[in-house]
């Protein structure tokens, strides 16, 4: 690319077609080989190799069958529990998404506006939670909503209750919590996708007549709607493929598609189906990440 | 017409703005009366409040102090958006997810009436800056030029009470900018719309203006029509920043009537020449124009203009001018003057000239 543009300044603009040396060909593969490599025995092999296994059969006595059949898929997506599994995994990812956006774009927007000298420290402190854990966030999480935790101690201490409400080990603790740990990501997602955002622009729409209610919608939130997405698709994905936090956190009692891939790999040692939940999993990811792109494409013309 | 606040357009009264956690007054005890019509400039180096004073004005900034009121009517504390005055940013800040012709009837639509109405209204106003034909366009698909007069149609769609305009030709190369100042006015001047111009180009300001507004640190040095300021700027920042000046240093500087002084002008010796009035001292500079300084041809005599002696130290050519820098024979003072250039007469450096002008063309400023 570069050479190409050089080219184009020497002859004045007019692009000129250049046969790369075998020098520069060899040197570009060099930089790119590495990462491919680790790229493809890291996750394309793994891959290949799961794939495979989710055709693969569990025998009646636990071993592994060899073979080529539909039936984990069939099992899977026959088993009104795993529609429920489905429907929880996408329902987490829609929730903590929705929550993380609507939290974390106020603070994107205040981030992106503000002229402080501070800017940098404040950007920074939002996103310093990424520095620790989700264990040991998660773990935070559980000493405020836990039945021995700080909200269900005063409520208990000041007799406004007599026994603990359940605010973990369920569906609403997991959101809580997940949604706090991946605010983060939304907040940075959003700063980097409200590029268009601008001042002037506001100030424009101000002089033209329209109130600070008709500039946030008319011209705030179309220019800011990409990072919003681009935030919520992050958190989404985040959120479907979690694993420690729905674990920890729902005691049980929360049924995700990460955590029964888990149960069936690890502890019913069914290892085809367990494969046939991740490739459904990531087909729903892969629907997804498509569904983003056409949005952003019909957004952009 | 009398020049009380009531009967004026726009009447701005001791505005001040300090910025919050600055010691300095960015813009202080600014005054302006403009009429009905009238297209003001407010001219002065970067950074001397301009921007400050227009936001003010459009109600994008609180003043700290002032008052501001358009057609008699205080509108100090009137919000942004109930202004109704049009606005072109420096940056023109078109919205780049509607259309060009979205962009300028959104003005309209914040005013309420029938979209079809509302449509119509804002391609007469894309006619009127004849880029009707780019209606369905997005503005990032146009050339500067094109959005700097989308920019101006859809400030003028919405019949703005009075139209602002910051830099608004910075940003274009130099002879669309030259183009678009005829255009602008001529715009402004058909739909009779008061509007302010700032800017820091001197050309631009003397090209367009009724009236001229020089600032300096915050304050307003000068405010008149275009030809007073040139000719008979009030101090020596003016005369310095409108147009080029050779500053005499003069000296015995007496009064001699109103706005009249007889001075000694070093090398130029004892003239009677006018000036500002009340000029206090014994000292004072006169303000003479490269332009009117006048090479004198070989033994012409004049007695009773004032001539003074010298060697060419340096020439520079220009196309229309060549500007010569004389350092005078009996002091240190070099002269800079503007010929209007034939090449065959051109003289090189070194040459011995005289030079005179007429003390009617001159001016007299205080010592700054
Ligand atoms: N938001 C601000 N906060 C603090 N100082 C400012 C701000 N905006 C402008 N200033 C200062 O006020 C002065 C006038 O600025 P401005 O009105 O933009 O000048 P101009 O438009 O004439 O170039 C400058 O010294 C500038 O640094
Ligand atoms: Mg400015």
């Amino acid at each position: 690319m570069v050479t190409l543009q050089t080219t184009q300044l020497r002859t004045g603009g007019l692009p000129v077609k250049e046969k790369r040396s075998a020098k520069q060909r060899a040197g570009t593969l060099g930089l790119i080989l590495p990462g491919s490599i680790g790229l493809f025995v890291g996750f394309v092999l793994p891959l290949i190799v799961m794939i495979r296994m989710s055709f693969n059969q569990h025998g009646t006595g636990g071993q592994l069958v060899e073979t080529l059949t539909f039936e984990n898929y069939g099992r899977a997506l026959s088993d009104p529990f795993y529609w429920q599994v489905i429907g929880n995994t996408l329902w987490l990812g829609l929730l903590c998404g929705g929550l993380a956006v609507i939290l974390a774009y106020p603070i994107a927007l205040f981030l992106t506006r503000t002229t402080s000298k501070w800017k940098g420290v404040l950007i920074a402190l939002a996103i310093a939670p990424l520095l620790t854990s989700a264990v040991a966030r998660t773990y935070g999480w559980i000493a405020i909503l836990g039945d021995q935790g700080i909200i269900n101690g005063f409520l208990m201490d000041t007799g406004l209750l007599s026994g603990p409400i359940r605010l973990n080990n369920d569906m609403p603790g997991v959101i809580i919590a997940l949604v706090e740990i991946l605010m983060p990501y939304a907040i940075l997602a959003m700063i980097s996708g409200f590029g268009r955002l601008n001042n002037s622009l506001e100030e424009a729409a101000g002089t033209l007549g329209a109130s600070r209610f008709k500039v946030f919608m008319r011209v705030t939130l179309p220019l800011t709607l990409p990072g919003v997405f681009t935030g919520f698709l992050l958190v989404f994905v985040l959120s479907i493929s979690s694993f420690v936090t729905p674990r920890l956190m729902g005691g049980g009692r929360v049924f995700i598609l990460a955590t029964e891939v888990y149960n069936e790999a690890t502890q019913t040692l069914n290892w085809p189906l367990a494969s046939a939940l991740s490739v459904i999993l990531l087909i729903l990811f892969g629907l997804l990440v498509a569904g983003y792109q056409q949005l952003t494409k019909r957004f952009e013309d | 017409m009398t020049s009380t606040a009531e009967q004026m357009h726009l009447s701005v009264q001791n505005l001040n703005k300090t910025y919050p956690r600055t010691e300095v007054p960015a813009v202080s005890d600014i005054n302006l009366d403009v009429q009905q019509g009238d297209l003001v400039a407010l001219l002065g180096p970067s950074g001397c409040g301009k921007t400050t004073t227009l936001r003010m004005i459009a109600g994008l900034l609180e003043p700290s102090a002032g008052s501001i009121r358009v057609k008699g009517k205080e509108v100090t504390s009137t919000p942004v958006h109930k202004r109704g005055m049009g606005m072109v940013f420096q940056s023109y800040a078109l919205f780049p997810h509607m259309s060009v012709l979205d962009n300028v009837s959104f003005g309209l639509e914040m005013r309420g009436g029938g979209r079809r109405g509302n449509r119509k209204a804002a391609k007469a106003a894309l006619d009127m800056v004849q880029l009707g034909h780019l209606a369905e366009r997005r503005p990032a698909a146009l050339s500067g030029g094109q959005q700097q007069r989308i920019a101006l149609a859809r400030a003028l769609a919405i019949e703005p009470t009075l139209l602002l305009l910051d830099e608004p030709l910075s940003n274009l190369d130099a002879k669309l900018r030259e183009a678009m100042r005829h255009e602008i006015r001529s715009i402004q001047q058909r739909s009779g719309t008061t509007t302010l111009l700032v800017t820091h180009d001197q050309d631009e300001a003397l090209d367009m203006a009724d009236k001229i507004a020089i600032m300096e640190n915050g304050i307003i040095q000068q405010y008149d029509a275009p030809q007073e300021i040139y000719e008979h700027p009030t101090n020596k920042f003016v005369a310095n920043f409108v147009g080029k000046a050779n500053f005499i240093p003069s000296t015995s500087v007496r009064q001699v009537g109103e706005g009249r002084y007889s001075i000694e002008a070093g090398a130029f010796g004892d003239l009677t020449v006018p000036g500002v009035v009340g000029i206090k001292g014994d000292r004072a500079e006169l303000v003479l124009r490269p332009h009117r300084v006048r090479l004198m041809a070989d033994g012409e005599v004049a007695a009773d203009r004032p001539r003074a002696r010298g060697q060419i130290i340096a020439s520079s050519y220009t196309g229309n001018v060549v500007s010569y820098e004389m350092q005078s024979s009996d002091n240190d003072r070099v002269i800079r003057i503007d010929q209007l250039s034939h090449p065959a007469d051109r003289l090189p450096v070194g040459a011995e000239i005289t030079v005179s002008f007429d003390p009617e063309d001159a001016y007299l400023v205080a010592e700054g």
